[in-house]
């Protein structure tokens, strides 16, 4: 399991040594002729309304340099794979290129939903960590934006509490406890939605406290639950966390039912909006007694299965414009969006920098969640265990036992070596 | 044009051909619509008990798999306990409350009209909308809670008294009170319905009535235990029935505030249909048994009031 | 207010016990219900016109004194209004309209039947009302997906109909029934063909009703949330849309949409109030 750990995202490092040296893709990506004209695609991406204008005004660049026209909807991560098998069932794709969740990537194959695109040659300026993963040997998906979760501190009120922002989990605790003492109840959140977010969220507790997801019931994920439910046993967590996800957050966040969260970054834009970014501070957050731990998501690109050979030559072509130094400068300016490039640093604007650093100092303890073909049982195990653990008070050693048992059973039926060589 | 009256009341005595050229022209008329309600209402239904007997992800029909699947599932079970606690809660307020506003207008004051017109307003409002504004009054950030600070905050003004009020996730809380809203939401939206209801039903009550009981020294409060009461027994009948058949199926609201917390029925067919669990075959198990709860009021509903509001007519 | 004696009408009889009390609450019984009804309007025009700081924290303001329209140029400047706007337009609009195709002839022939079988024949399309969506829906969404009609309008379309058919067929047999059938045989012996005397004769003096009942499917259809999830994964409508704001927008957002596709229904439904006949609510309205 180390080489997972190992799948660290050394930004500044891998900077240093990957070398640009070539230019050749500005051409391809951002073509100055009108060769697509009268080719007509639909790209979906699924953001927050306030990060959506920058895409808007990059696909407009490349419609007026290409002659395509390009329709923008979103369709969220969860409703794609259903939409693209009716529409590759139908045999009529309705969507061309589609921006993804990288987490959610293995139905889109193991369906036969999208088109292998290993003949398209990724910008050597790209990170090597940022090269989305391969299933058997194809490359199905291109990398886009990469995303970490960040820490956001309600600064008056840990002022009025007498409190720090928490560098490591037990500083954590702590501040709960001071946050509670003051406001009469608690005023943390955990992101433990049931699905994706309680999988991110507890993935990376059980990577700071040094366990393996995967396993279930090592030591460090014994102590990392040990450690969760004895914060929710002492009335330290919101029950909002329960419901906690990245669009809950920042009304939680709003409506102070949190003083701490962590979240992704677009938060730091709908804070921005509402006028309130100025009453928090972010920082990357606390690291476990092992290490610092932020599961790295974001999107990546792909291509339905089925489209016309001009369509699919229109979405190579946005979908290299989109991984272009401009277009990547442009989503830092705008967004304050990390780069999958080593050369691409937009000048952040004033109010988002801090966010931004924040995010390169999370991804440099990033985690690659592991390419597993039962990652779901592993999801499904980790979510039973917020509801017996966290909510239902359960003995941890007793549950997670048997969780690991299903984690095994699910993973030997699949085919897949268990327990994981490291 | 006395001829399909003649037509269904006598038995076609020269066989069917002739039956249908007679009425070849009310035949066409109907088609349309016997064909869509055939199409796309009963065979649906028909289809969805197929789906639900098909077996674990559509094996072998006939099957009861699914069915044992559904009722093994604690959430499942959960979802039937809080539809029963919903509707029960929320008739019980719709009922009482929709009472109390059917006989205030039903009494002559200034400004009736306007009044009249007010409550009528949650009829114009989407369900959808409604859970909205019921979120952003329950949450614990919300403003239920923002008016009782400022309760509190009054109350404190008086010496003596020391009360400092912890917000309350509504919402969120589980139990009773995630329920509370759902029943509280679906009050706001029905309250115009129910009222005219027994509008009607106050209406119905013939003036000589009261004025016989007044004649005979009937206080106010024995001419509406003894006589608007019971008169109003066919109408409280109606409104209960068919509130109770609406709030098996409540949806919107109940996705919308209680979400996961507190599972409904209706929400967990969504649940299970929608992804990420795309499962179909759940789904319609849960569907028909929903259905088949929904029956037994249609049954009731046919032989208590249907017939009543056919003399009524 | 002098006529709360009249509460319980119209007893004017000797004063009892509960004259003094009802006086003094009657008045404010009304004014409190009236609020407590209002306020839910009021809560989504007012957050949609908040700014940030109006929502901040634990006591959101009650009353917004630094209004601001950001938010409604937002939803306007982004164009993420036009496409569920047009859909639920269109959506509502043909499937009205083919729900009176379907259905005023359908319920023309059903309100010359005899009155047992007319009666049957209504109570039993008004029962196909009262069952739950999900048990059509299941089946209808599963093959509307094979069928490629999910984020179509025509499924959409089909879809509402067969809550608002039912209904509207209901309501127009009401409607003929009042014709008088001497108007066709007079028709009829002026040489008018059947199709004739219905087209020039019956319906025109049916336009009313087929409005009203045209006005509350076209209500049905604009709000219908059910069917919409089931078939829809990105062509929104307004409901749709709604529900979108409330599980990721801002509260502002949520708010400006709701109230968008709000306030056009607030008008309608004051335009409808005299048809609000209890009995047409107990097939139009649910919960």
């Amino acid at each position: 399991m180390r080489r997972y750990l190992m799948a660290l995202v050394l930004i500044p490092l891998l900077a240093l040594t990957a070398c640009g040296d070539d230019d050749e893709e500005e051409g391809a990506g951002g073509g100055t002729t009108r060769d697509l004209a009268g080719t007509s695609i639909t790209f979906s991406i699924s953001l927050a309304q306030e990060e959506q204008a920058a895409i808007d005004e990059l696909v407009r660049q490349f419609e007026s340099r290409t002659g395509a026209d390009v329709n923008v909807t979103a369709i969220t991560s969860s409703d794609l794979p259903a939409k693209l098998r009716v529409d590759v069932g139908a045999g009529r794709p309705t969507v061309h290129l589609f921006a993804q969740d990288n987490l959610a990537l293995a139905v889109l194959v193991q369906e036969n939903l999208v088109e292998d695109l290993s003949d398209v040659q990724l910008p050597s300026q790209v990170l090597q960590a940022m090269t989305p993963e391969r299933f058997d040997g194809k490359q199905y998906f291109l990398p886009f934006r990469p995303n970490v979760r960040v820490a956001y501190v309600n600064t008056e009120r840990f002022g009025s509490a007498n409190a720090r922002p928490p560098a490591t989990a037990d500083e954590l605790r702590d501040v709960a406890q001071k946050l509670r003492a003051t406001a009469g109840g608690p005023k943390v959140t955990l992101s433990l939605a049931q699905g994706d977010p309680a999988a991110v969220t507890i993935s990376e507790w059980i990577v700071s406290f040094g366990g393996d997801p995967l396993i279930l019931n090592d030591d460090g994920s014994v102590r990392a639950f040990e450690f969760i439910q004895g914060m929710w046993r002492d009335g330290l967590l919101a029950r909002e966390s329960l419901l906690g996800k990245f669009d809950t957050e920042p009304e939680y966040l709003i409506g102070e039912t949190a003083w701490y969260a962590q979240n992704w970054p677009f938060t730091t834009a709908q804070l921005a909006e509402q006028g309130l970014l100025d009453r928090f501070d972010v920082y990357e957050g606390w690291r476990g007694p092992d290490r610092a731990a932020h599961v790295i998501g974001g999107d990546v690109l792909g291509i339905p299965r089925g489209v016309s050979p001009d369509q699919r030559r229109a979405a190579v072509e946005l979908a290299q414009f989109l991984m272009s130094k401009e277009a990547q400068e442009t989503l830092a300016e705008r967004n304050a969006w990390p780069s999958i490039r080593d050369d691409a640093y937009g000048t952040v604007p004033p109010a988002q920098k801090e966010t931004f650093d924040a995010v390169q100092k999370a991804l440099s303890n990033g985690w690659y969640r592991p390419n597993v073909i039962y990652w779901s049982d592993v999801s499904e195990q980790m979510n039973a265990a917020v509801r017996r653990i966290v909510e239902g008070g359960e003995n941890v050693r007793t549950v997670l036992d048997e969780l690991h048992g299903r984690i095994e059973t699910a993973a030997r039926q699949k085919g897949a070596q268990y327990p994981p060589t490291s | 044009m006395v001829a399909p009256r003649r037509g269904v009341v006598d038995r076609p005595r020269s066989g069917l051909r002739r039956w249908f050229r007679k009425h070849a022209f009310e035949i066409a008329l109907v088609t349309p619509l016997v064909v869509y309600v055939l199409v796309l209402t009963l065979a649906p239904i028909v289809d969805t008990i197929r789906l639900s007997l098909s077996g674990p992800r559509g094996g072998q029909f006939p099957s009861v798999e699914t069915y044992r699947d559904v009722l093994d599932q604690q959430v499942f079970r959960t979802a039937i306990k809080n539809t029963v606690i919903v509707a029960l809660l929320s008739l019980a307020l719709e009922l009482s409350i929709g009472l109390a506003v059917a006989l205030t207008l039903n009494a002559t004051f200034r400004f009736r009209g306007l009044v009249r017109t007010l409550v009528l307003v949650p009829l114009g409002v989407p369900t959808i909308v409604s859970g909205a504004v019921m979120l952003l009054i329950f949450s614990r950030s919300g403003y239920l809670n923002s008016l009782l600070f400022w309760v509190s905050d009054v109350v404190n003004v008086v010496p003596g008294i020391e009360w400092e009020f912890q917000p309350l996730a509504w919402t969120v809380a589980g139990g009773w009170r995630t329920l509370f809203t759902i029943a509280i939401a679906d009050m706001w939206k029905v309250l115009p319905v129910i009222t005219l209801i027994f509008l009607a039903g106050l209406q119905s009550i013939p003036d000589d009535v009261y004025e016989a009981a007044a004649v005979d020294g009937a206080t106010k409060w024995q001419r509406f235990s003894r006589i608007t009461l019971p008169m109003l027994v066919p109408f409280i009948t109606m409104a209960l029935i068919l509130r109770a058949i609406d709030a098996f199926r409540i949806f919107e609201l109940a996705l919308v505030l209680a979400g996961r917390i507190e599972p409904v029925l209706s929400t967990y067919i969504a649940d299970r249909y929608l992804p990420p669990t795309n499962d179909p075959f759940t789904a319609a198990a849960g569907a028909v048994v929903l259905f088949a709860l929904i029956m037994v009021f249609i049954v009731a509903y046919l032989r208590f009031v249907a017939r009543r509001v056919e003399t009524a007519r | 207010m002098t006529a709360v004696g009249r509460l319980v009408p119209p007893g004017t009889g000797r004063r009892d016990r509960l004259d003094r009390p009802l006086k003094v609450l009657f008045p404010f019984w009304v004014v409190v219900s009236a609020l407590i009804v209002l306020f839910p309007i009021y809560l989504v025009v007012m957050v949609s016109v908040a700014p940030g700081s109006a929502l901040f924290g634990e006591r959101p303001d009650l009353v917004v004194t630094d209004p601001t329209l950001d938010f409604w140029r937002q939803i306007v400047d982004s164009g993420s209004l036009w496409g569920p706007l047009t859909k639920s337009l269109a959506v509502a609009t043909l499937s009205t309209a083919l729900a009176i195709v379907v259905a005023a002839p359908a319920a023309y022939v059903i309100s010359r039947l005899p009155s047992g079988l007319r009666y049957t024949v209504v109570i039993g399309l008004l029962v196909t009302r009262m069952f739950p969506e999900f048990a059509t829906g299941i089946s209808v969404a599963t093959r509307f997906a094979r069928l490629g009609l999910v984020d179509d309008y025509v499924g959409l379309v089909l879809a509402h109909l067969i809550g608002s058919l039912p209904f509207i067929t209901w309501i127009l047999v009401g409607t003929f029934e009042t014709i008088p059938r001497e108007l066709e045989e007079a028709a009829r012996i002026d040489g008018a063909s059947r199709f004739g005397t219905l087209l020039r004769v019956v319906f025109p003096l049916a336009a009313a009703g087929v409005a009203v009942a045209a006005l509350f499917v076209w209500l049905y259809s604009w709000n219908e949330f059910l069917y919409a999830r089931l078939l829809t994964t990105n062509q929104n409508t307004l409901p749709l849309e709604v529900f979108r704001a409330i599980d990721r927008g801002s509260r502002q957002q949520m708010a400006t949409i709701a109230a968008v596709l709000t306030l056009p229904i607030l008008l309608v439904v004051y335009f409808l109030q005299k048809h609000l006949k209890p009995g047409a609510l107990a097939g139009a309205v649910k919960g």
